[in-house]
């Protein structure tokens, strides 16, 4: 029951009492069943709540998100070596007494805790038995990890790839090798049709040609669904998540992408999604005796009185004036504050926060230049060409130049000449002893972006090792990867010859590995009518001797290569934000924000042969400026103010308000401290905000309510 | 079945029975002028009994002395005992946890004291506490 201060400055401390049930159970022997059955021991709870006037209630700690709520209770007549029938696993409850019983706590016995001492003649020994009792969050912790995905095999659908294709209700596989990524890659990853199973409609994963992408409301319907909860059906089922309070069908409609919960615990999973929006969650006790989940968005205190939909409210808490008779104030009901230690400090300011994209990626095509010297392709003075036919017939291949230096089986075998391709984008291959002109420029590439805000060019001398193409396949998420062209007239036609070919992986080039030259040859059979043959097949080898032969200038070569790919530059997606006036910092205190796997630049330039809309392929692209400086918008108006923590000691102990809620929950600000008239706000985003309650002790012996808030730094908000 | 302090102590003895103790706790607040206050609750209260514990007639003052000894120890088992009740005159003490025994010495600091019948006899006074 609770009491209240009115017309009084004295009043009758709250009365505590553990009640228990007993848990039962017994092992599983191992048997024939499935292995659900093998890992799963069941208990069972009696069905009375049992008053044990033996034990007191020293604490009660609420805590946040996935750390579970502790109570520690001990015997009031144990001695340390008793057995006062409490076990692990007994299922207690913490009520208030009196007419208006509330629930204050449920939990299960984790620890059993017997110390005395000796004591000596300065002080007493004492000895006795605490019990550290933790919430069902500690159960979810222990019980249930989150591994693998759900899914469907061929068997759990009906009449599957006919037109009346569906699939069978209740009917899903886990399965271990896969691993509990949503959305990896960026790519869906959630079934288009929902598994139903018993009463409830659940997301479970598919592949990616029937799927959609996951969103934070899917991902916490597929964790608190009896695929999972199926563990500790015993004590919970959380029901339609959907209805549980504080669910925002809106806020959790937000995609994320390439998530990972592999291998955590329900409750490390929940407390992890939820971040990404910048939710927690707690669990509430409420006045019908029912208590569960409730997600609330922090920082988003808005009443001052709790009800069935305000799951956050706001507290002003009275520090008596200089002088003042404290009786008035508790008169009025106030919320005495006995002590506090607060800290506001810089140290953890940011308004300069810096966050950054992935790098610039673009997709391109360009001619690329023989990376040899010259002066290393020497025409064979005898057979000057020589085929896969000719090579089988000879009785000694190596007795003949060609074979020897420029055949992949050959002795002396000139491993770059004809074969080594490269954009020469770093220099490597002007002047010298290759002479194959300037760096290749980008400019053609890039456009605009070529050069930056003072007119210099935005990319370097470095090496850039070729990346597949953003180009997608038909009905695929691959990518096209590499397209490498030739052509044998100077550039006027270009074709795809069967050959085999890699890509480098020091800079942009790509080795054609064909062991014989001759064999990659025009597709449509043309042959060679220059010196010094004509009437030869025209093939790269023959096609490139002509070009040697006449002497020319690269450029005048109808030898060509040319490249379809992706490359990387120097620069890469960025947004920062400058400090305001709001700033609690004098000092610009900048932070680098790497969120270079979730904000991307990437674009298939006009320069890639596969922009052509004939072709309609898609491509991945991407260009997310407008997300990352709303993101950097964001972060430093929530990070410039001044960080404000506080540690707060009630008079006495505040359980439930008269409507039977508790009056302090997880979630709540404290607004200010009236009577000294002091507020604890800061501003974040151009508005007023308050430190949120962290943590709620209750110290039942000292008959006196903590509260722990911390300010928005620690709450680890993620203003997406 | 409450049991007669006269035939714990003797019938030498007088017995004070004080009025329920209460636990407040008071806070203050920094500056300010007065006190909130919790009522815990009722603490029991304090039972005190004085009288006079005899030592069976001897010829000598160590025999004599020895008796009273007896005496002392025998009556001492009480407060090691757990909670009873007890009765005097007609009133009954429920839940009586004995804290202390002391012996009273004279103004000139003697606790044993023989008398002209050959008895050495002490002086005590008793506490306990109700746990009710």
């Amino acid at each position: 029951m609770t009491s209240n201060y009115n017309n009084s400055v004295s009043v009758s401390a709250i009365d505590l009492i553990a009640q228990c049930r007993s848990v039962n159970y017994k092992a599983k022997k191992p048997g024939k069943s499935n292995n659900d059955e093998l890992m799963r021991v069941k208990p069972s709870f009696s069905n009375r709540w049992v008053s044990m006037f033996d034990l007191g209630v020293d604490k009660i700690v609420h805590n946040r998100g996935a750390m579970p709520s502790v109570a520690i209770l001990y015997s009031t007549e144990s001695r340390w070596n008793d057995d006062n029938g409490l076990k692990h696993g007994d299922m207690i409850r913490i009520v208030t007494t009196g007419r208006n019983s509330r629930i204050v706590f449920i939990g299960f016995v984790t620890a059993i805790q017997p110390h005395f001492t000796g004591g000596s003649p300065q002080g007493q020994s004492y000895e006795g038995i605490n019990y550290v009792i933790s919430d069902i969050r500690w159960l979810m912790d222990r019980s249930i990890v989150i591994s693998g995905q759900v899914g469907r095999t061929i068997d759990d659908f009906e009449n599957y790839g006919q037109e009346n294709q569906a699939a069978v209700d209740d009917a899903f596989s886990w399965f271990a090798g896969r691993r509990a990524v949503f959305n990896q890659d960026n790519l869906p990853n959630k079934d288009n049709e929902l598994l139903r199973y018993g009463n409830f409609d659940i997301p479970i994963f598919g592949p990616s040609h029937r799927s959609g992408y996951w969103t934070i409301a899917d991902i916490v319907k597929y964790l608190l669904s009896p695929l999972w909860l199926k563990n500790i059906d015993f004590v919970y089922i959380a029901g339609d998540p959907e209805q549980l309070p504080g669910f925002n069908a809106e806020d959790f409609n937000k995609i994320v992408y390439n998530v990972s919960l592999e291998g955590l615990s329900l409750n490390q999973a929940l407390d992890y999604i939820l971040r990404q929006v910048g939710y927690s969650y707690r669990w509430s006790y409420y006045p019908n005796g029912a208590s569960s989940f409730v997600f609330y968005k922090m920082l988003e205190a808005d009443k001052s009185s709790r009800s069935s939909i305000e799951h956050q409210v706001k507290h002003k808490l009275y520090a008596p004036d200089i002088g003042e008779d404290c009786y008035r104030a508790v008169e009025r009901g106030k919320k005495m504050l006995w002590s506090a230690h607060l800290s506001k400090n810089i140290e953890s300011t940011i308004n300069l926060p810096l966050v950054y994209g992935s790098p610039a990626k673009y997709e391109f095509t360009a001619e690329l230049i023989p990376a040899w010297k010259d002066a290393d392709l020497v025409i064979p003075s005898s057979n000057p060409v020589m085929y896969e036919a000719d090579l089988a017939t000879s009785g000694n291949p190596e007795a003949y130049d060609y074979y020897k230096y420029y055949h992949s089986r050959g002795s002396l075998f000139k491993r770059d000449v004809g074969r080594l391709w490269c954009l020469n984008e770093s220099g490597r291959y002007t002047g010298g002893d290759y002479n194959r002109g300037m760096p290749f420029d980008w400019t053609a590439v890039l456009g605009d972006d070529a050069v930056n805000i003072l007119k210099r060019k935005n990319f370097g001398l470095w090496d850039r090792p070729l990346l597949p193409c953003l180009t997608k396949e038909k009905n695929s998420e691959d990518s096209v990867r590499y397209i490498v062209e030739f052509s044998f007239d100077g550039g006027s036609t270009w074709q795809k010859i069967p050959c085999g070919i890699r890509a480098l992986k020091d800079q942009a080039g790509i080795y054609i590995s064909e062991p014989n030259l001759a064999e990659i040859g025009d597709q449509s059979s043309a042959e060679t009518s220059d010196s010094p043959w004509s009437g030869e097949n025209l093939n790269l080898w023959t096609s490139l001797v002509v070009d040697k032969t006449a002497g020319g200038e690269l450029a005048t070569w109808k030898t060509k290569v040319r490249i379809t790919a992706c490359v990387q530059m120097d620069y890469r997606l960025y947004a920062y934000q400058l400090p305001t006036v709001k700033s609690g910092s004098p000092f610009n205190q900048f932070a680098i924000y790497d969120y270079s796997d979730k904000y991307y630049w990437k674009t298939r330039t006009t320069a890639s042969v596969l922009a052509n809309e004939t072709l309609s392929l898609a491509a991945d692209e991407r260009k997310d400026y407008t997300e990352i400086s709303s993101l950097a918008e964001r972060l430093g108006q929530f990070g410039e103010d001044q960080s404000f923590s506080g540690d707060f000691m009630l008079d006495r102990l505040w359980l439930n308000n008269s409507a039977g809620y508790a009056e302090f929950e997880i979630g709540d600000v404290i607004t200010d401290i009236n009577g000294r008239e002091h507020s604890l706000a800061t501003n974040v985003a151009n508005r007023s905000v308050y430190p949120e309650i962290v943590q709620i002790v209750h110290l039942a012996q000292m008959n006196k309510t903590r509260l722990i808030t911390r300010d928005l730094r620690f709450s680890e908000v993620r203003p997406e | 079945m409450a049991t007669s302090l006269t035939n714990v102590f003797g019938d030498e003895i007088s017995v004070v029975a004080q009025p329920h103790e209460w636990q407040k706790q008071y806070s203050g607040f920094a500056g300010a002028h007065g006190l909130t206050c919790i009522n815990m609750g009722s603490r029991g209260y304090k039972i005190t009994v004085k009288g006079r514990l005899r030592g069976n007639i001897r010829s000598s003052y160590d025999s004599a002395r020895s008796s009273c000894q007896s005496l002392i120890d025998s009556v001492s088992v009480i407060l090691s005992q757990s909670a009873a009740d007890y009765s005097y005159k007609g009133k009954t003490y429920y839940d009586i946890e004995w804290e202390a025994i002391q012996l009273i010495g004279d103004s000139s600091g003697n606790y044993y004291h023989w008398n002209l019948q050959g008895q050495v006899y002490v002086d005590f006074v008793a506490t306990g506490r109700s746990l009710r």
